[in-house]
């Protein structure tokens, strides 16, 4: 059964042992957000802070979704359950979407507080200052962006920060090149201010797939839904003609401006490098604001993985790019977009012996909006698992020439949180794009030129591995996982 | 959280011209508040005694001195 609200998902963390309830007074200024960083990068329980200075009533939750355990928690799955059968439940589930269902406002616990137009006051919240020297308390790191385009009525989600600028204003990023952005593009050119909702704290399978880069013209609800299988209970908003889940923790509503600017940044973003640097970004003129008593406010603290944006990397790149290569006619084994790799690794096994697959695979990947921004691929044969780097690290070492196995493209597309391209690249967005084939060259002769393997798999005989795998504990050694 | 006094961002170091008066962006490190005001600046303590803490950050966000420097604010400019 799913998860109703956030609240749900936290009592199941707590009852799996992957929540910290913190009731110690902790300061939203840069402590919550070092003991959350912290918590990333050890791996440790999800940290509620109970007790926040100077917000008595308000709390904060970290690292919502912060390991594959937790996913799997989020989607109703064993917490044990890995990464490779997470993947095969995305793609199963994503092709049978659930549609939303709307409930009246009086059955949204998002609806228990509303604040319209004068009474707005951003400040009352505790927004967390995350990170040393970034440029505001970013209340909005971990949420929904709910917009609307303005001439198909598709409705995209989301997730991109925000930072308190004013007791009504936020300020945020808003990328030509990301969903939302493509369509406050249509409304600038309307000259309509453009209308958006933010919904903070929600159920967390919405969190995950608002983070996720899915196809355009998807609406995300619908694959929330057949995620949890079951539809997600939306309500409309107060002021804007939109709607969000019901259960959210908080609801900012309100309209991004075509003309006022304000700066924002810098921020600790998802590549592990304060990138981007501060910049004049649109203001967020915010009209109303719905929440539930006693709100969370959900915190990500991008930086050196894993954390959320990882992980959106890590399942739903990989599944998505899976899709992509079979729809192409590549004979894919598998796809591993590892988290480590910050979005910008794809490692791809392939079957049978087809002439040139590494780029084949490459093509089909840098195509792609899901891969295109990913510079780095390596393609290797069926016998390596791409989840076990070591397999991948030793397939590189052994059958990718250095010379001419590594294929190098230069003017590729890029975006400025390439943090290997110097400052007029990044500003230019002249990229570049490298593949490793790792693959057996398809003209070796497979007797005499190949080297057989040697592994306990590729080396022995079908009946000697069944006698040792059946006599392993009677040699005294404990059962293999 | 362990800081006094206000922030300001620059890009080089040298951009910010001491001892003379300023209008300036800055914040409060305990609120966060940005507020124009002018002031007059100075990295070194004892030309400014009675200033308070400037912390001098770069655009991508780290302390291009890691000793804070001094503001002694004349007035708040009105946005």
């Amino acid at each position: 059964m799913a998860f109703k609200d956030l609240r749900d998902y936290i009592s199941a963390l707590e009852q799996h042992g992957q929540l910290k309830r913190v009731d110690r007074e902790v300061d939203w200024n840069i402590e919550a957000g070092a003991i959350s960083r912290l918590v990333y990068e050890k791996g440790l329980p999800s940290p509620l802070f109970e007790n926040v200075t100077g917000y008595p009533g308000y709390r904060l939750f970290g690292a919502p979704i912060s390991t594959f355990s937790k996913l799997a928690i989020a989607l109703g799955l064993d917490p044990e359950t890995s990464i490779k059968e997470l993947i095969n439940f995305y793609l199963e589930k994503k092709k049978d979407l659930v549609k939303p269902v709307f409930v009246d406002k009086s059955q949204a616990p998002c609806k228990e507080n509303i604040d319209i137009g004068d009474q707005v006051d951003l400040m009352k919240f505790p927004s967390p200052m995350l990170h040393e020297g970034d440029g505001g308390r970013y209340l909005c790191t971990w949420h929904i962006n709910v917009s609307k385009d303005p001439d198909t009525g598709w409705i995209n989600w989301g997730c991109y920060r925000a930072m308190v600028s004013g007791k009504n204003t936020l300020t945020g990023p808003v990328s030509p090149a990301k969903h939302m952005g493509s369509q406050y593009q249509k409304y600038k050119a309307k000259n309509i201010p453009m209308p958006f909702a933010i919904a903070i704290g929600p159920e967390p399978v919405s969190g995950f797939i608002a983070g996720a880069r899915v196809a355009a013209n998807l609406y995300e609800a619908e694959l929330v839904g057949a995620l949890r299988q079951e539809p997600i209970e939306l309500v409309k908003c107060e002021t804007v003609d939109l709607e969000v889940p019901a259960g959210s923790e908080i609801v900012i509503e309100g309209e991004i401006s075509l003309t006022e600017k304000d700066w924002e940044g810098p921020f600790g973003e998802f590549v592990g490098y304060s990138a981007t640097g501060r910049n004049k970004a649109p203001v967020w003129n915010v009209k109303a604001i719905t929440y539930r008593n006693n709100p969370i406010i959900t915190m990500s603290n991008t930086g050196v993985p894993v954390d959320e944006y990882h992980l959106d990397v890590g399942l739903v790149r990989s599944a998505e790019l899976y899709n992509r290569l079979r729809a192409d006619g590549i004979p894919v084994v598998a796809v591993n977009a590892p988290p480590e790799g910050v979005g910008f690794l794809v490692i791809v096994s392939v079957s049978g012996n087809t002439p040139n697959i590494a780029e084949k695979v490459t093509s089909s990947i840098w195509s792609s909006p899901q891969g295109s921004n990913a510079p780095f691929v390596f393609v290797v044969n069926d016998d390596v698992d791409v989840f076990n780097i070591w397999e991948v690290m030793h397939a590189m070492v052994t059958k990718c020439h250095p010379y001419r196995d590594i294929w190098r493209v230069e003017r590729a597309s890029a975006i400025p949180f390439m943090t290997f391209l110097n400052a007029y690249e990044r500003q230019h967005r002249l990229g570049a794009k490298v593949y490793f084939d790792c693959t057996w060259p398809t003209d070796w002769d497979p007797v005499s030129e190949i080297p057989p393997k040697i592994s306990f798999d590729a080396n022995y005989s079908h009946e000697v591995k069944e006698h040792v795998l059946k006599n392993w504990e009677n040699y005294g050694f404990i059962r293999l996982a | 959280m362990f800081r006094e006094g206000y922030e300001i961002y620059t890009s080089k170091l040298g951009q910010l011209e001491q001892g003379k008066e300023l209008q300036l962006e800055i914040r409060d490190v305990k609120t966060y508040q940005p507020k124009k005001v002018k002031a007059t600046i100075s990295s070194s303590p004892e030309k400014l005694p009675d200033g308070e803490l400037l912390w001098v950050r770069g655009m991508l966000g780290p302390l291009l001195d890691g000793k804070p420097w001094r503001i002694k604010i004349i007035s708040q400019v009105q946005s």
